[in-house]
């Protein structure tokens, strides 16, 4: 078995052998090349994309309902307040009004919280092996009903899993 | 550029000074050429970024990287053809410009032995080397990248370094007669 010493000088001597970092000119080659790929980036939603909850209606509709608790709980504590009897006027809560209009979706965004490298699997029955990522993100869109003014965020979470077109 | 856009050049900027260095020497060893090397580097760049559009673009993690640079400089070798001379056990190095070891250290004799020695370990032990002194990876990483277990590149490790340790002292008996 090799000394130990003489086997740190071999690591030491191996260490000077290779010079260490990019040069000046591969660096800046390489940031404009970023810079590139940065100015035609999008975040985009894989298609093999599933959703984790799927509420009955879209987000818009799922808003609409969302709004009409909050409001007859808002009105109702009012009129109880008030000594009255009387209740909000409710037809925002037919659905075919608010498909309509009566919603604005003023505001929708997706980001991803994370994923995990599946490594190399096969994708179909011929035995090809791509590369795989598994990836949660969310889906929020913020809502206004127009009528009362009331804006509503709404977020559904999904996950899906992306395999690289090209396989090695 | 928008704001977002910008900020996602900056992670990669900042990820580039950090690893950019031992993937480029990583893909010197695996082309043999500094040129090429850089070619590869940008081309495993830009495919690891396309990679990354399902996790928000975010920079890589290390031995994915290596991975794909691994993969692109074989695709590269196959294209240019000199598959057949990266097999070759023993290489020949007329040109120091196409030497992938650092030229400037021609002038130290034990290190031009040394670079010598490492020349004739096979691809396998070569590879291992360079992935764990000059890329500063750990076994369990250098494990992802070529698929072996930590133990058996810590065991190839070793066995290099034995090897280089015994091909290190012939040279110095035949040098000094």
């Amino acid at each position: 078995m090799a000394n130990l010493s003489e086997i740190d000088r071999i690591e030491a001597g191996l260490q000077r052998l290779m010079p260490r970092g990019l040069s000046d000119e591969s660096q800046q080659g390489l940031e404009e090349v970023i810079d590139g790929l940065a100015a035609q980036s999008r975040l985009t939603i894989g298609q093999r994309g599933r959703r984790l909850l799927t509420p009955q209606f879209g987000p818009a509709m799922a808003a609409v309902l969302l709004l009409s608790v909050t409001v007859w709980g808002v009105f109702s504590f009012q009129a109880s307040q008030e000594g009255t009897a009387r209740g909000p006027s409710l037809a925002f809560l037919d659905a075919r009004e608010s498909e309509s209009g009566a919603i604005s979706v003023l505001e929708s965004r997706v980001w991803l919280n994370g994923g995990e490298d599946l490594g190399i699997r096969a994708v179909d029955e011929y035995g090809d092996a791509q590369r795989g990522w598994s990836y949660v993100g969310v889906e929020e869109e913020r809502v206004l009903h127009e009528d009362s003014g009331y804006e509503v965020i709404l977020q559904r979470e999904f996950e899906g899993e992306h395999y690289a077109s090209t396989s090695f | 550029m928008n704001r977002s856009q910008r900020k996602l050049g900056t992670q990669w900027k900042d990820w580039l000074a950090a690893e950019g260095g031992r993937l480029l020497m990583y893909a010197k060893q695996r082309t043999g050429s500094l040129e090429e090397a850089e070619d590869v580097l940008q081309d495993s760049l830009i495919r690891l970024w396309g990679y990354q559009e399902e996790r928000g673009y975010c920079p890589p993690d290390v031995p994915l990287a290596f991975s794909v640079v691994r993969f692109v400089a074989m695709d590269a070798g196959r294209k240019t053809g000199r598959r057949k001379k990266r097999d070759q056990k023993v290489i020949q190095f007329h040109d120091y410009d196409e030497h992938w070891l650092d030229p400037a250290m021609e002038e130290d004799e034990d290190a031009l032995m040394l670079r010598e020695a490492v020349e004739g370990l096979s691809d396998k032990l070569r590879e291992v080397v360079s992935l764990k002194v000059w890329s500063g990876l750990t076994f369990a990483e250098i494990g992802q990248i070529l698929k072996i277990s930590h133990n058996t590149a810590a065991s190839r490790y070793r066995y290099s370094l034995e090897i280089l340790q015994r091909e290190l002292a012939h040279l110095k008996e035949a040098r000094n007669g």
